[in-house]
């Protein structure tokens, strides 16, 4: 099951159908702009990927033109919910080359909330629909 | 006046005739199968439900995890002064991540209450076997035991996280009586407080074979001025095909998710 990634079907129709949302246990999405006009796209290799409770994370190092590197780490849902979606362990390791789309962190620091993710060019994680329509951050 | 010969004519009264001897037995026996039917429909809907049997998977109805409690009764002194010493990280008072003191972000027992209040999101498992229920909850892997032996709730119990609860069926509705709980614990990720004092009352009610209504009412004498309902009304929905998965909060996952992700990406970054 290792590397088992997410049925190209559920990709099309532009929803991971997650469902569950851990928001309460750390407010997560208080932390972040949960706005599609506020997302951010980039490119950048891989230097830790967590599989953990609460959340699952990535940090990964963004390079811009000039060759100044930036760190930068972005998290997910609990492992048991991506585990759903074909991610596990496995999903990405250091070096992995990795397009995402995030919501950024309203502090204005180098985090995010992961909206889309490719990795080595395959999309592997399309929330963002499901991240627009849970609104738990107004209760 | 049809322009039949009379012989038919005869023919036809002889065979209506017959015919009315024989109806009562046609009539009984067309009754007897929709009774056999009708027997057989109710035993079917016997074995797909018992409005008396709880078991299963329960999940929420909808998106799951949203607080639903009705009006907070006023808080006591003590309620409001355990209130303003409670820094959530959720909600209108929530303070960054360093600041907080939700006892669930370091890992302690979510307890009862809170783990039956349905902020977490996910499913649930009812096992129902002679004398009580065990409920496994997914988030955390946690388990309490309701007896439905006919015990009352015992006297002077000693608090712990879950408590200690009872279950009786009025009518179709479970009515579930909890004491005995430890105040360390919230009542929700807002930093509602309790006391040793609290009392809660769950109503399950099996509607269909599918649905679920449940409710829970939490009386603290201590804390609150009066009851008041932690969830309003719920919908709980029968997931047979789901299987309860490993939820655990590790202290050691927190520490590290804080460190890495939490702390940092709610820490205001630096004016370049």
């Amino acid at each position: 099951m290792k590397n088992r990634l997410l049925l190209p079907l559920s990709l099309l129709a532009g929803v991971l159908a997650v469902g569950t949302a851990t928001f309460a246990h750390h407010g997560t999405r208080a932390a972040y702009i949960v706005d599609p006009t506020k997302e951010l796209s980039m490119t950048g290799t891989v230097t830790k990927f967590r599989w953990g409770n609460p959340h699952v994370y990535v940090m990964y190092d963004v390079t811009d033109a000039k060759g100044n590197v930036m760190h930068w780490g972005a998290e997910t849902r609990p492992p048991f919910v991506m585990a759903k979606h074909g991610w596990s362990r496995d999903t990405m390791k250091p070096g992995d080359q990795i397009t995402i789309t995030i919501f950024p962190a309203k502090a204005g620091g180098p985090y995010g909330l992961m909206s889309k993710v490719f990795i080595n060019g395959k999309l592997v994680l399309d929330d963002e629909q499901t991240r627009l329509q849970t609104d738990n951050d107004k209760q | 006046m049809l322009g039949l010969p009379p012989v038919s004519i005869v023919a036809l009264a002889i065979v209506f005739c017959f015919s009315l001897l024989f109806l009562p037995g046609v009539l009984a026996q067309t009754s007897q199968k929709s009774a056999t039917a009708r027997q057989d429909s109710a035993r079917a809907s016997a074995r797909a439900f018992d409005s008396h049997d709880l078991s299963g998977v329960w999940e929420h109805e909808g998106i799951g995890g949203r607080i639903d409690s009705g009006p907070i009764a006023p808080m006591t002194p003590w309620g409001q002064a355990k209130f303003d010493a409670a820094k959530p990280g959720f909600g209108p008072r929530r303070v960054p991540p360093t600041e907080d003191n939700d006892p669930v972000l370091i890992c302690d027992p979510q307890g009862f209450p809170r783990a039956m209040s349905l902020e977490n999101p996910e499913p649930m498992e009812f096992i129902q076997i002679r004398g009580r229920i065990l409920q496994f909850m997914e988030w955390n892997h946690n388990w309490r035991t309701i007896w439905i032996d006919g015990r009352n709730l015992p006297k002077d119990l000693e608090p712990t996280w879950y408590g200690y609860s009872v279950g009786k069926w009025e009518g179709d509705t479970l009515v579930v009586k909890t004491a005995g709980l430890d105040e360390r614990t919230w009542l929700d990720p807002l930093g509602h407080p309790h006391s040793d004092a609290l009392r809660v009352e769950e109503h399950y009610h099996r509607v269909n074979r599918n649905t679920m209504e449940f409710t829970m009412k939490v009386d603290d004498p201590k804390a609150y001025t009066g009851p008041w309902m932690l969830v309003k009304m719920k919908i709980l929905k029968l997931n047979p095909k789901y299987e309860i998965q490993e939820a655990i909060c590790a202290p050691s996952d927190e520490k590290a998710f804080n460190k890495d992700i939490t702390i940092p990406a709610d820490t205001p970054a630096r004016a370049k």
